[in-house]
């Protein structure tokens, strides 16, 4: 009988083992599979594409996207935006002010990708083998910060510049790395304007529900700061979770006690629909709610918590298709073109940061040259060194000791009567913030299809 | 107040999941000395089954039935082809046997159906009761998993099948030589087991998003169910579900969520020193 408990107890500590040391060593596994498959059609399709516009030997750009698991729904959208911006250096298509040149350096672009099932050692392994065994001539950034920091270490050890348009957690760029910039707004100011909002209120207090991430952690600590600088100003509570969170009770039954005037939610696709939902079924609310990032999609978001739920929740707002932005009404329309309908206001800016790297490069290797393969410190150099870079995020400037961005600043976008209406900062505003909020326990139950 | 019988009532609701899925588990290693690694895949696959059945329009209530039923014949197919072919053998080679089958259905589902979460967006909106909120999908999770763990009660103590599992749970040998047809025993045993873990799938998608990882996911916390309630006895599984499910929420609650769930291994660890054969003692299925 002894023998036989020994023996459960190692199989358990196996298990164990097996389930925390490789938590998606099993997607990891399928990921290979997929991978391969996935890059030959890709490539075989960019081939047929470009063969028809241009004959020289293509400029190959690779990396790894997420078209499946918890970044799907966005890392679909980030390799649009690449294949746009593919597409429209290809055709001669204006990429920035001015330019009307037929591919970059001459050259027609050719996407390399796999797909690492929103997996970071798959991105990992893709990296290394773009790199160091098909050679390609640039990278661009896996999705997310996650994966970015994941990679960074490869970028730099091969010196291959990683122009990381979905990165944006700042501790990515305070580890001295020098082949690296971040190509969007720092985590930290995605609602980092919500305290400005607070204050004009007359709101002082906030309970926090962050996912444990380095995008989402720096988030919080910038608001903390703000928040605590307000007049009465204080964090009630603040609770991590972890990706594999799901039931919420717990946490949202303390936010509950506290009764914060505002609930900051920084999460992302489904887990952010099911801490909505789950804080409406608990009756856990307040007058104004804040979410980071978790309401980008239509598709995952509103058809998730409902419209009527989704009233007056504040969001960050980074894209507008309708901006008067060299590149952005060409991009727009093929979009919708190749796509379908384009993101409307302040939803999903992912494709936007597909573009937004290829634009940066183009920038760089434009005025480098030839040079900018064989040497990508320069491309670097360039983008840390040069203010005011326009792009559909908005013009970028880079800190030139860690390449952190130091121009973009999300507005904030407000859910009112169905449509996303940009609210924050005043100057940009389509219309006043709409606060308090009513109950969202109250609101019909509007959601029934899937 | 309030707040306690909130976190109560959702610590509870998610234990009698915990107990369906340990339960089941409880019930083969009970019968026949095999701890079936894959059972997380039954879960799995229970939660898609739901669904797919729901996406297509069917009220998430009816696909229970259809869930149960399909995992009871998957249940009976993984035990004709791959369980009783390696019975007599040890069981560290039926564990691993099964955990490879549980890797291969998990990928293939992710090859099939993509890593994707899916939702089940159908119950919503909550119940007061003394205060606190109880939400219509947990409530529905209650309604329907408490009377299905009263059934399997009933047909291991009343029934005469019921009767020869416990018969063969204590003495296989024993009961063939009394004419029970052990082999028969076996295989109902794993499909009920298997149709407890699809219908903890079903409910489990009624609550939380679902994917190809779910099951295993939730199979780990099931192993430790298990095991702290007794391994083998089905009503242990019950007890520890119940017991892990609360003091999980309560944790999260009065402590901090990250270790809500490093609570249930340290109950396993526990366990495991103080009283290493369980809450409800040495191997019973009743």
């Amino acid at each position: 009988m002894r023998n036989r408990w020994s023996l459960v107890f190692v199989l358990l500590t196996a298990l164990a083992l097996v389930a925390t040391a490789c938590g998606d060593s099993t997607e990891v596994t399928v990921t290979s599979v997929v991978t391969e498959t996935e890059t030959v059609t890709s490539v075989v399709t960019s081939v047929v594409t470009e063969t028809e516009t241009v004959a020289a030997e293509p400029i190959r750009v690779g990396g790894s996207v997420s078209l499946a698991g918890f970044n799907a729904a966005v890392g679909e959208e980030f390799l649009r935006g690449l294949e746009l911006w593919r597409d429209m250096i290809n055709n001669g298509t204006g990429i920035y002010e001015g330019r009307e040149t037929v591919g970059l350096l001459g050259r027609p672009v050719e996407l390399v990708f796999s797909n690492d099932e929103s997996s970071s050692e798959a991105a990992l392994r893709t990296y290394e083998r773009l790199i160091t065994q098909e050679g390609v001539d640039f990278i661009f950034p896996p999705f997310g910060s996650g994966a970015t920091g994941t990679i960074a270490p490869i970028a730099e050890r091969e010196q291959k510049a990683l122009i990381a348009t979905t990165a944006s957690a700042e501790t990515i760029y305070e580890q001295g790395l020098s082949y690296i910039v971040m190509g969007v707004s720092p985590s930290s100011k995605y609602i980092g304007r919500a305290p400005e909002i607070m204050a004009e209120q007359g709101f002082a207090t906030a309970a926090f529900l962050t996912l444990n991430n380095p995008f989402t952690l720096a988030s919080s600590d910038f608001l903390r700061g703000e928040i605590e600088a307000l007049d009465g100003g204080a964090v009630l509570s603040e609770d991590l979770f972890e990706f594999a969170t799901n039931d919420f009770t717990a946490i949202l039954t303390g936010v509950g006690a506290a009764s914060p005037d505002v609930i900051v939610i920084q999460a992302f696709g489904t887990q952010a629909v099911t801490i909505y939902n789950q804080m409406a079924d608990l009756g856990v609310d307040a007058p104004m709610i804040v979410m980071s990032a978790g309401a980008w999609r239509d598709d995952v978001f509103l058809a998730g918590a409902g419209v009527a739920k989704a009233e007056c929740l504040i969001a960050d707002h980074h894209w507008n298709p309708n901006d008067d932005i060299a590149g952005n009404a060409e991009f727009a329309a093929g979009y919708a073109e190749k796509y379908g309908s384009i993101a409307t206001i302040g939803s999903d800016p992912s494709p936007a940061m597909g573009l937004t790297y290829g634009q940066l490069l183009t920038y760089a290797v434009d005025a480098i040259g030839e040079s900018a393969i064989d040497d990508q410190s320069q491309i670097i150099d360039f983008l840390r060194n040069t203010d005011g870079l326009q792009t559909v995020l908005g013009l970028q400037t880079f800190d030139p000791e860690t390449g952190k961005n130091t121009a973009l600043t999300p507005s904030l976008i407000q859910f009112q009567g169905g449509e996303r209406v940009i609210v924050w900062p005043p100057e940009v505003a389509q219309g006043d913030v709409m606060l308090p909020c009513a109950p969202l326990a109250g609101r019909p139950e509007v959601v029934t299809e899937g | 107040m309030s707040d306690l019988i909130q976190i109560l009532l959702a610590g509870i609701t998610i234990g009698v999941v915990y107990a369906l899925v340990a339960g089941g588990l409880n019930l083969i290693f009970g019968v026949f000395d095999v701890l079936n690694a894959a059972h997380g895949e039954f879960i799995m696959l229970g939660a898609f089954t739901t669904y797919q059945l729901w996406s297509e329009g069917l009220h998430p209530l009816l696909t229970l039935p259809i869930s149960a039923v399909a995992m009871f014949l998957l249940g009976i197919v993984v035990q004709l082809v791959f369980v009783e072919p390696v019975l007599k053998s040890s069981t560290i080679i039926s564990f691993i046997l099964l955990f490879g089958l549980g890797a291969v259905i998990r990928s293939l589902t992710l090859l099939i159906a993509g890593a994707n979460d899916r939702v089940v967006f159908h119950y919503q909106g909550s119940v007061e009761i003394f205060g606190a909120f109880i939400s219509k999908g947990r409530l529905t999770v209650l309604a329907v998993a408490v009377p299905l763990l009263v059934a399997t009660h009933v047909y291991l103590k009343y029934s005469r099948l019921g009767v020869a599992t416990k018969a063969t749970a204590e003495h296989a040998d024993i009961a063939e030589a009394c004419g029970i047809n052990v082999r028969l025993v076996r295989l109902l045993t794993m499909g009920i087991a298997a149709a407890l873990a699809g219908v903890a799938g079903s409910l489990i998608a009624f609550l939380f998003p679902v994917n190809a990882q779910t099951g295993f996911t939730f199979i780990i916390i099931a192993f430790v169910v298990a095991v702290v309630g007794g391994l083998g006895n089905f009503y242990g599984s019950i007890l520890a579900g119940i017991l892990i499910g609360v003091a999980q929420a309560l944790v999260g609650f009065y402590i901090d969520s990250e270790l809500s769930l490093g609570v249930s291994y340290l109950a396993l660890v526990v366990v495991l020193l103080v009283r290493p054969t369980g809450l409800l003692g040495v191997k019973a299925v009743a």
